[in-house]
């Protein structure tokens, strides 16, 4: 059980390596797209597309370190004047819709995603890609995101803990 | 249901969850799963959910968000915006109230650099006030001018939140970019005035001390080869857009790659510098896009609810004057910023607003820098302005939100200053977005 912990500890933060790589792809590829369209050679096809699905990937994908790194918006202003026990009890509720939020949005989306590849559904854009790949992100994020808000609920850690969240636009 | 009832239900709702701090993102989602189940019924609405959610983000429009962040990352992280603050700092030479200027007029520079205000209020903060402090200046003098020109970002291209905004209003959003340019000035100059007044008014709040002379050579040299080379960057960006030659999309990857070839020409461009920007792009990027994500549906609720419609209607027969129901959209919007962040309040009020706003016959692109400055203000507005909290984070002991709030209340004065110069002369923010044909 430990190894396996120590393994997901792993795959978290290795997920959002994966998004980070696919912003620096992004930048590379538009760059190359216009750098080859302004200089008279044909740009790639797939170049719109893959950029737009990376937007939905990367997202996914660093979802859970961000439910880990405590960087998700939240507006704690009123629940921080709740005492000491009714705060806990609404951080333990907090934890515990986000979990089935989590696990109803997988659901769906697996669900959908399972009719669309038996289907045989594509999702057409500049390429032309199986569109089962869209919905096959959100268990990707959400599922770890739900473990994520766990171990929040179960152990001694608080989501909250920093006292705000941080950064926006 | 009728349509207040619907409407009063899916944003009452929303709103009591987010003040009972469930994370922005899944407010949204647990209104969308909740509104599909009511107004749609069965599985069918909750399906509805995942395919909006895939859809919502895969856009192409989207894309400068994370590149507009990671021109912003790259510029803080590689020391470029120290060095146009030193070269700026110089230049200013001795004029009372000078590190107040040269605040406003760094953070009018970062803002058209860096797509995002908070690297900017940051940046001034960390830069300023132990700076300010140790010359005398009183607090209200260094804290009004950081927070005031670090929230020029939200206006002044490129500006990651103009980029969301034109998305979901399904607006130009090149031209709404370039909107932003005069009443980003016009605000710059306001904030200028400000400080002098200020000064004009207590000398002692901010106090006069020696520095060495700068010699002009010296000074020339510095804008040749600090503030000129920054140029480069905003052509990449601005310049790109104006002439016609790349899509904001693209642009904001040619400024990325410009602030690149700058940071190596100044052998600043390190692999640690990289990776942070990187790390620091991730986090923002995600945090935005899973809330527009998860708000993708709370649109499509308003309107099978009919509340947006209702609205719309309601407003329209009540023959307000146009201008009174601006005033109370601006007024709801200040409100909004003391309670939620700037992404969040976006998405609750741009599918509510931009079809009114339309409807009354207000130009979709002036009424987006309305939006835009209201925003700005409630950026820094407590309890929940973020801005306030960076703030804080910097500011001498003893400082409170109190003490920050009031400093920057000039500045906001400036921003509704503005709104109302914008109302009497919309060519502020129409003009060169009217260039571009």
């Amino acid at each position: 059980m430990r190894s396996l912990i120590r393994v997901y500890d792993a795959v978290v933060p290795g997920l959002a390596v994966v998004a980070g790589a696919m912003v620096a792809s992004v930048f590379l590829a538009i760059v190359h797209d216009v750098a080859l369209r302004s200089t008279g050679f044909h740009p790639p096809a797939w170049t719109s597309a893959l950029t737009e699905y990376a937007l939905l990937y990367m997202t996914m994908l660093g979802a859970p370190w961000l439910v880990r790194t405590r960087g998700h918006v939240f507006v704690d202003s009123i629940a921080r004047r709740f005492g000491p026990a009714l705060r806990q009890r609404v951080e333990a509720g907090v934890y515990g819709l986000c979990i089935l939020i989590c696990l109803v949005l997988s659901y769906y989306a697996i669900d959908q995603g399972l009719a669309a590849a038996a289907r045989g559904e594509e999702d057409w854009r500049s390429i032309v890609m199986p569109r089962w790949v869209l919905f096959a992100a959100m268990p990707i994020g959400f599922i770890p995101c739900a473990l994520e808000f766990l171990r929040f609920l179960l152990g001694p850690d608080s989501m909250y803990a920093s006292g705000r969240s941080a950064g926006s636009l | 249901m009728e349509w207040y009832e619907s409407g009063a239900l899916i944003v009452g709702a929303l709103i009591a969850l987010i003040a009972l701090s469930v994370p922005v993102a899944f407010a949204f989602l647990a209104v969308s799963i909740a509104g599909m189940l009511i107004f749609i019924g069965g599985e069918a609405g909750l399906q509805q959910i995942a395919v909006n959610a895939t859809a919502a983000i895969t856009r192409f429009v989207f894309l400068p968000i994370p590149l507009f962040v990671l021109m912003g990352e790259l510029f803080f992280h590689t020391g470029l915006a120290v060095r146009v603050f030193d070269a700026l700092d110089a230049l200013f030479g001795r004029l009372p109230g000078r590190l107040s200027y040269v605040t406003v007029a760094g953070g009018t520079m970062f803002a058209t650099l860096s797509g995002t205000s908070m690297g900017s209020t940051a940046m001034l903060g960390a830069l300023l006030v132990p700076e300010m402090t140790r010359r005398g200046y009183k607090p209200h003098m260094a804290m009004g001018p950081i927070l005031g020109a670090g929230g020029l970002a939200m206006i002044v291209p490129p500006s990651g939140l103009a980029v969301l905004l034109g998305s979901i209003a399904r607006i130009d959003i090149g031209k709404l970019l370039i909107a932003g340019v005069l009443p980003g000035l016009f605000l710059a100059l306001l904030y200028m005035a400000t400080v002098f007044v200020q000064v004009r008014i207590d000398p002692a709040a901010a106090p006069r001390y020696d520095i060495p002379r700068v010699a002009w050579t010296t000074r020339l040299g510095l804008i040749a080869a600090t503030l000129l080379p920054m140029g480069f960057v905003v052509f990449m960006v601005i310049g790109l857009i104006l002439l016609g030659i790349a899509t904001p999309t693209e642009s904001a990857a040619f400024g990325v790659l410009g602030v690149l070839i700058l940071a190596a020409a100044f052998r600043r461009l390190t692999r640690k510098a990289v990776l942070d920007s990187l790390t620091g792009t991730l986090r923002v990027t995600v945090m935005v896009l899973i809330i527009v994500l998860a708000s993708s549906t709370f649109s499509q609720i308003l309107a099978i609810s009919g509340a947006s419609r209702g609205l719309v209607q309601w407003v329209v027969g009540l023959e307000f004057p146009p201008l009174g129901v601006l005033m109370a959209m601006f007024l709801l919007l200040l409100l909004l910023g003391m309670l939620m962040d700037q992404v969040s309040m976006m998405l609750i009020t741009v599918p509510i607003f931009f079809p009114l706003a339309l409807t009354l016959g207000f130009d979709p692109i002036w009424f987006g820098i309305v939006v835009l400055l209201a925003l700005e203000i409630g950026g820094v507005t407590p309890p929940f302005g973020l801005g306030l909290f960076v703030m804080l984070g910097v500011a001498p002991g003893g400082t409170t939100l109190g003490d920050v709030s009031r400093a920057v209340l000039p500045f906001v004065g400036c921003d509704v200053l503005l709104f109302f110069l914008m109302i009497a002369f919309p060519w502020i923010a129409t003009y060169l977005p009217g260039l571009m044909g």
